[in-house]
Parts: structure tokens; C-alpha cells; sequence
């Protein structure tokens, strides 16, 4: 029972003052249930890529083809949309500072959460969302549970967040930047958990990130985004092999602890990678 | 250039006094570029803060150049040592171009040459007269850095503190501006106080640096040590161990 | 052809202003006007209410130029004739226009709202800029005075000063702009609480900026675009406490064509004769309305989360 993503020729764009500006453009994948690493730096579209996946905005979407465990994406009413989003396709959003309520306490959201989907009273909500707390590294989670948001630091917000979206056991998990808040101690805890949901449950598990070294670690397959377009595609193991100037100059770019050099190679942006494919 | 002998510096009083920083004691010779990691909150930033004269409370002794800084901040210490912010996008005024950014120091330190100056400056950080007029919206994050160490640089100070100078940039982005970091250091002769969470980043600009957990300095090491494994405080080994992504277990 | 020669310099004009590369600081300030001014002539209801308050300055430039009659001179023979092609507006009880005075209004009305707005804004800019900048004792005693000028309502404390120091307009405009100014003081408080925090701050403080010039140089200029927002909302306000204590004889004196004094004059003939008190009042609502669409439309243009 695998749980196929497909995207075929997407496109996303946004009318601005000056025109309409291309933020994805022809991007086409397929995934199993494993983790997708989606890789670029800022302005590369993998956040909007993110977002059109479920449909939703900024930006009008345009796509030949995008099913979901052989269910059709483009043609779901709004209404089916919604159930689906968060009960089988779950994301979490780059900022927790929006993805959370401000005026509802942070163990609340997350039983409502795992009451959306699924019949289980309050009680064992709550013992499933503290477990839940405690795998993501929150040393107190009868506390955590009992917060409002404005009173956890960047991190834990965080960390609540991704609680709150993998309560519902999603059969796909869109990570967009999940740890960027994280020091290392705790990043490692999160990934891990993100990691057995996957080798455990068989969630998909699509992770954006601009950090090379982590997404070659934590992935089985990366894709390297570049001005909206997908430029290249392989295996995590293989990263130190791969052939696109553009991820090879990222890959010379980053300071590297075994090595000294005085000066860092600078990445030359050629604009042939942004033509389009005859 | 810089000396801190058992430096405390707390936020709040009475009862929601909290020490950020306690019993650090550090030197920088001149020319050296030192330093300083850990997670957020152990304080990294705060000690630069208190080097900068921009932290209220605080206990011990801060030398830069020799001189005590004492509770005020001193207008003599603004040729002496300048500072970069982490976030480019707030560290920009939003209404006020390159040119008055940059002119602003001068007028505030009296000098002349306005126009050369500012010229020079942002020669110096490698961007062209193109940029003079523009808005911080109209430039990349790299450009705002690029703007931020201009201005820093400006008044010709011999120390800068850098609070996590790269981190919210690209990969391609931030080797530029290390690179632009380390060139300028060798010209200006400048002494670099690194904050960063990002071992490698330090590994790759620094030549000994200080770990820190919890306010104080748990670790200080050179380089080398870090780079051949070789490091004594626990908490030390496991940043390490972490950096450079996610290790499986089994 | 010649249209053709201007649509190109209109062309050349535009990209001269939006160039990314600006060449001087005056075309990089025009660019940013340009494109604020763009987003606010866009919305046809912030066009409207800047076509109103421009009316209004006009009429009060232009008044007497405008209309022949005079505002002041009596002539009891043609005392409250009805709207006709002679008087568009019909004339009052000694004879008067009703539209040469309400444009001579205009006068009085421009005059009293630009005195509040001189008097008031600054005054709260300063108040709040300094406090929200130093904080702490400065900061309490500050807004513990805005406290106390907050808690008085506005028209009652008018009519107080107004009694206590005699009826005229420059005695409304003081007691207007007293009541005025805590608001403001408030919201640049506000402001600059979040400005302080900036790294561009420290970095004045760290190139050896006194606090005067930080506030002057850094923190006002972000604080004024909220506050020309707020005072212009408020003109509307101002404009109907004016009005209203002309009503009740406090304001301009008679025979001074003052709007809300034009209204007291016409309440006696409101049933037969209706014109007398409806045209000022029509003038009014228009007025505020004016300032209140300009008000709305410069909050979307300056509303910097925007930018």
C-alpha cells in the first residue's frame, strides 16, 4: 500500500506590481514513502513548491498532473482538500509563529489536532500528545502542554509545532525547514523522531532545507533546487558525486572543518540554468 | 585589544535577575581573530554586547585597547571597535539609503570627506557606486551585510564584533561575505571577535576560540585541536560529533 | 506622432524613477514617493477623499475670487431666498449668500484643522518618541501625563478652556489641540518601543550617537508615516468639535462664516426654510468625509508592513 506523490509540470506564479514573477517553474517528482530531501538556497521555490503541494497559496498554481495515493490533487473539491491537509498530508510551516494559535494554549491545539482525526477522547489525547512532547526533547511537558505560545522560545515553539502535525500520523509529512530553530542537541532528537516515523509507520517525508550537509545525512534522495527549477536529482549517498555545477559550487561554498582555506571558492551563477529546456 | 577578567552580565533585577553571562575571563591579542560558539541562549552574544558597551548590567572589567570601559557608553571607543548584526534585514534603517547610512558615523564623529569616505567604504566591501542610493529593500541579504560591515568599518576601527554574521545567509552568499571578512582583515589590520553557532564557520575564520554552556566557558581551544579531534569538555565533543549533519544509529 | 513623443517621455520619466540604481539621493527619494503614490492613486475612494480636502484648500484660497458676494454684507431685502440661479445656495437670514460664506468658510475650517495639526502633532511625536526611547522613569512620567490629558473628553475640556478664556477661534484651536496630542504621543510611544530594539539603533549607539540624535535622525522618520495616518483620520474629528462649538457660539465669532455658526444661525428656519442650516452641514459632512477616505487610503499607501 505505498502512497505515491506525483507532480507533473508544475508552475507557480505571483502577479506583482511589476508583472507576474515565475516562483516554480516545470518542476516534475514522484516519491515513495522516504524522505525527500528538497535542497536550495533562498528564492529557489522550494517553499512555495511546499505550499502548492497542498494547495495552498500565495500564488496561482498550474499543473498537469498531481495525485496522492492515487487520489487526483488538482481535481479534490476545496472541502476534500481540507480533510485531507493535516490528516494524510501534514506540513510544517517554516515559522511556528504563524502555525500557532496565539490565544489557545499550545496542549490544546495539539489534542484538537489528534481529535480531528481520529475518535479518541480528551484523556488519551493528551497522553499521546505528552508522549509526543517528550520524544521531540521537551523536558516538561505537563508545562509545555499548559502554555500559551508567546511564552516558549523560538525552539520549542517549534518543536510543539511538529508535535502538533505528526499527532494525526500522516501518511506524509511536508517539512519545510523544520529545525532551523534548533541547536544541534535538540535538532538531532527531532530528526530522529521524524526518522522512525518513516523507517516505523512509512511515512513520506519531504524535507527542505538549505543545509547540504544535513539533507545528505537525513535523506535517501535529494533534489536540488535552483530559480524554480529542479536542476538535479540523486541519491543522498551519492551528493559528493553529483554533476550540476550549481550543487557542486554549493557543495565547495560551505567552510569545512577538516580542511583550512583561506579564501572559499565563490559561485558562479550561470543564466543557461534558468533557460528553459527546448 | 580586548580583555575581559571575570566578566557577569545579567538582564532584569530583584527577583527576575538573570545571569547571561558569568565569570568569563578572555584575551585577544591584536590581529587575532577569536571565537566564540555555542547554542542559543549560553550567552555568546551577550559577552559581545558587554564588549560593545550596548549591555546595562554588568560586573568585572572590560579593557579594549587598553582603556577600562567603564558603566557609560564613550564615544572614544567608536574608532576603536565597530560591530556587524546577525540579522541583515533588521540591522539596516528602512527609510535611509546606502549613503546616509554610511555618511552617519562620520557626521557623528565630526569628519570630513564625506563623499570619498562613504566612496571608499563601500569599494572596500566590493560593491560598486551603483548601490549608492538605494534603499536597504532594493538589496539582496549578501548586499545588507556587505553595507552593514561598510558601516562598521567606516570610522576605521581596529576591532569588530561579529554576532553570527552569516547565519541568516545563503551557503554561496555566506562565502562571500567570509571571504570579503577575510581579505579586509588583512588589509585593515583588524582584530575579529566571532560569534557563531556554525563550528565550521569558526574553524574557517578563526585561530582559537572559546565554547560556551550556560553563561560561561566551558572550553578554549585552538583550532587545530578542533580540527584533529582533540578536545577535552564533553559538551565540546558533542558539537562536534553533531556538526555536519545526522548520524544514524546501528 | 507628438503623442506618441510623450507617451515615450512619460516612459523615460517612470523608469527614471523606479531605476534600481538611483544616481542621486533626490531621485532615489522622488522613486520612493513615486511608488507610494502609485499605490495610493490606485484606490479611487483615497483619490476621492484627496480630491475633497484639495477642494477644500482651493475654495479657502480661492474664496473670494470664487464668489462675488460678499460674506459679510447684509441685505435684508433678499433675507432666506431658496436655492435659485442667482444664490446656487440660497441666502441666510440677513440676506447673505449661503455659498460665498461657506466658501469664506472654508477659510476658518482649513485654518483651525492645519493650527491643531501644527500645535498637536509634533508636540505628541516628541512626547512619545522620547519616552518610548529612554523608558523608564522618563518614560512613566511621560505617559502618566498623556494619561491625564487622555482622560479628559475631548469637547467637554474644549468647552472648559473655551469658557474660562473666552469664545474665538484660536482659544478652540488651543483647547482642540490640547486634548489632541496624548493619541499621538501614544502611538509614537508605540512605535519607537519596537525601533529601539532595531540593530540599526545599536549601531548608532555604537558609533557614539547621543539619544537626541537617534530619535531625531533614526526613530522619527519611522514614526511619522502612523502618525500622518492617525492625524488625518483625526481631522474629521477635529473639523466636528470645531463645528460644534461654533454651533454653540463658542468658536468663531459671528458674523465670521463659520460652518458650525451657519448651522446655529439656520436652526430657527429648519422646517420652512431648510437650506440655511443644511447647505454648512452638507459642507461639513463632505469635509470629514474627505479627510476620513484620505486618511483610510494613506494607511494602505505608508502601511509599511507592505513594503
Amino acid at each position: 500500500m505505498s502512497a505515491p506523490l506525483r507532480v507533473e509540470d508544475m508552475n507557480v506564479s505571483f502577479e506583482g506590481p511589476l508583472g507576474a514573477t515565475r516562483a516554480v517553474r516545470g518542476v516534475s517528482f514522484a516519491m515513495n514513502r522516504e524522505r525527500l530531501g528538497i535542497v536550495g538556497e533562498s528564492g529557489s521555490g522550494k517553499s512555495t513548491l511546499a505550499r502548492a503541494l497542498l494547495r495552498l497559496g500565495p500564488g496561482r498554481v498550474d499543473c498537469r498532473a498531481m495525485t496522492f495515493d492515487g487520489i487526483d490533487l488538482l481535481d479534490l473539491s476545496a472541502s476534500a482538500m481540507r480533510a485531507l491537509r493535516g490528516r494524510r498530508i501534514a506540513m510544517i510551516p517554516q515559522d511556528p509563529a504563524i502555525a500557532l494559535n496565539p490565544v489557545m494554549t499550545v496542549g490544546r491545539q495539539i489534542v484538537e489536532a489528534c481529535r480531528a482525526s481520529e475518535r479518541v477522547a480528551w484523556r488519551g489525547a493528551k497522553e499521546k500528545a505528552e508522549a509526543l512532547l517528550e520524544r521531540v526533547g521537551i523536558r516538561d511537558p505537563e508545562r509545555i502542554f499548559r502554555a500559551y505560545p508567546h511564552e516558549l522560545s523560538g525552539g520549542m515553539a517549534q518543536r510543539a509545532m511538529i508535535a502538533m502535525m505528526v499527532i494525526a500520523g500522516p501518511d506524509l509529512l511536508i517539512a519545510d525547514e523544520p529545525t532551523s530553530a534548533l541547536d544541534l542537541s535538540v535538532r538531532h532528537r527531532v530528526l530522529t523522531m521524524l526518522d522512525e516515523l518513516v523507517t516505523e509507520r512509512g511515512m513520506g517525508l519531504i524535507f527542505i532545507s538549505h543545509d547540504l550537509d544535513l539533507i545528505a545525512s537525513f535523506c535517501d534522495r535529494i533534489i536540488v533546487m535552483y530559480g524554480g527549477r529542479i536542476l538535479e536529482t540523486c541519491a543522498a549517498g551519492e551528493l559528493d558525486r553529483a554533476t550540476h555545477p550549481y550543487t557542486r559550487g554549493l557543495l565547495a561554498a560551505r567552510p569545512r572543518l577538516e580542511e583550512p582555506r583561506r579564501l572559499l571558492p565563490a559561485l558562479e551563477r550561470d543564466p543557461a540554468w534558468l533557460e528553459d529546456a527546448p | 585589544m580586548i580583555e575581559l577578567k571575570d566578566l557577569e552580565v545579567w538582564y532584569g533585577r530583584g527577583a527576575d535577575r538573570r545571569a547571561a553571562v558569568q565569570g568569563v575571563t578572555l584575551r585577544l591579542e591584536a590581529g587575532e581573530s577569536y571565537g566564540l560558539v555555542g547554542e542559543s541562549g549560553s550567552g555568546k552574544s551577550t559577552i559581545l554586547c558587554a564588549v560593545a558597551g550596548l549591555a546595562r548590567d554588568w560586573r568585572g572589567e572590560i579593557r579594549v585597547g587598553g582603556r577600562a570601559r567603564g558603566r557609560g557608553r564613550k564615544s572614544v571607543f567608536a574608532r576603536q571597535l565597530q560591530m556587524v548584526f546577525q540579522d541583515p534585514y533588521g540591522s539596516l534603517h528602512p527609510r535611509h539609503t546606502v549613503e546616509t547610512t554610511l555618511a552617519e558615523p562620520l557626521h557623528i564623529q565630526r569628519l570630513g570627506g564625506v563623499t570619498e569616505r562613504v566612496g571608499a567604504a563601500l569599494d572596500a566591501v566590493g560593491l560598486s557606486g551603483a548601490f549608492r542610493y538605494r534603499y536597504p529593500h532594493q538589496l539582496s541579504g549578501g548586499q545588507r551585510q556587505r553595507v552593514a560591515i561598510a558601516r562598521a568599518l567606516i570610522l576605521k576601527p581596529k576591532i569588530l564584533l561579529l554576532d553570527e554574521p552569516t547565519s541568516a545567509l545563503d551557503v554561496s552568499v555566506q562565502a562571500e561575505v567570509l571571504n570579503l571578512l577575510v581579505r579586509l582583515k588583512e588589509e585593515f589590520r583588524l582584530t575579529y571577535l566571532f560569534v557563531s553557532h556554525d563550528l565550521g564557520v569558526v574553524a574557517h575564520m578563526c585561530e582559537r576560540f572559546a565554547v560556551m554552556q550556560e553563561g560561561r566557558i566551558v572550553e578554549e581551544t585552538e583550532v587545530g585541536n578542533l580540527r584533529r579531534g582533540a578536545l577535552s569538555h564533553p559538551f565540546t565533543r558533542e558539537l562536534r560529533q553533531a556538526y555536519g549533519g545526522y548520524r544514524r544509529h546501528g | 506622432m507628438a503623442e506618441v513623443a510623450i507617451k515615450s517621455q512619460d516612459f523615460r520619466l517612470k523608469a527614471w524613477l523606479l531605476d534600481d540604481s538611483p544616481g542621486s539621493a533626490l531621485q532615489a527619494r522622488l522613486g520612493r514617493f513615486y511608488l507610494g503614490w502609485r499605490a495610493f492613486a490606485r484606490n479611487p475612494l483615497a483619490m476621492t477623499g484627496l480630491a475633497i480636502v484639495l477642494a477644500l484648500v482651493i475654495a479657502a484660497i480661492f474664496a473670494p475670487w470664487l464668489s462675488e458676494a460678499s460674506p459679510l454684507e447684509q441685505a435684508l431685502e433678499r433675507r432666506l431666498e431658496p436655492p435659485s440661479a442667482a444664490h446656487w445656495l440660497g441666502t441666510d437670514p440677513f440676506g447673505r449668500d449661503i455659498l460665498s460664506r461657506i466658501l469664506h468658510g472654508a477659510r476658518i475650517t482649513l485654518y483651525i484643522v492645519l493650527l491643531v495639526t501644527l500645535l498637536s502633532a509634533p508636540f505628541g511625536l516628541v512626547v512619545g518618541c522620547v519616552a518610548g526611547y529612554f523608558g523608564g522613569w522618563v518614560d512613566r512620567a511621560l505617559m502618566r501625563l498623556t494619561d491625564v490629558f487622555l482622560a479628559f473628553p475631548k469637547l467637554i475640556l474644549a468647552l472648559a478652556l473655551v469658557a474660562a478664556l473666552g469664545p474665538g477661534v484660536e482659544n478652540a484651536v488651543a483647547a482642540i489641540a490640547l486634548t489632541a496630542w496624548p493619541p499621538y504621543a501614544r502611538i509614537a510611544r508605540a512605535e519607537t518601543l519596537v525601533i529601539r530594539e532595531s540593530g540599526y539603533i545599536d549601531a548608532a549607539r555604537l558609533q557614539g550617537a547621543s539619544g537626541a540624535r537617534i530619535i531625531w535622525k533614526q526613530v522619527m522618520p519611522l514614526c511619522t508615516s502612523s502618525l500622518i495616518v492617525r492625524v488625518t483620520l483625526d481631522m474629521a474629528g477635529v473639523i466636528l468639535i470645531a463645528a460644534g462649538l461654533g454651533f454653540l457660539g463658542l468658536g468663531a465669532q459671528p458674523p465670521e462664516p463659520e460652518w458650525g455658526a451657519m448651522i446655529a444661525e439656520g436652526r430657527r428656519f429648519i422646517i420652512d426654510q431648510w437650506w440655511v442650516a443644511t447647505m454648512p452641514g452638507i459642507a461639513i459632512l463632505i469635509v470629514s468625509l474627505g479627510f476620513n477616505l484620505l486618511g483610510d487610503g494613506l494607511r494602505d499607501a505608508l502601511d509599511p508592513r507592505q513594503r
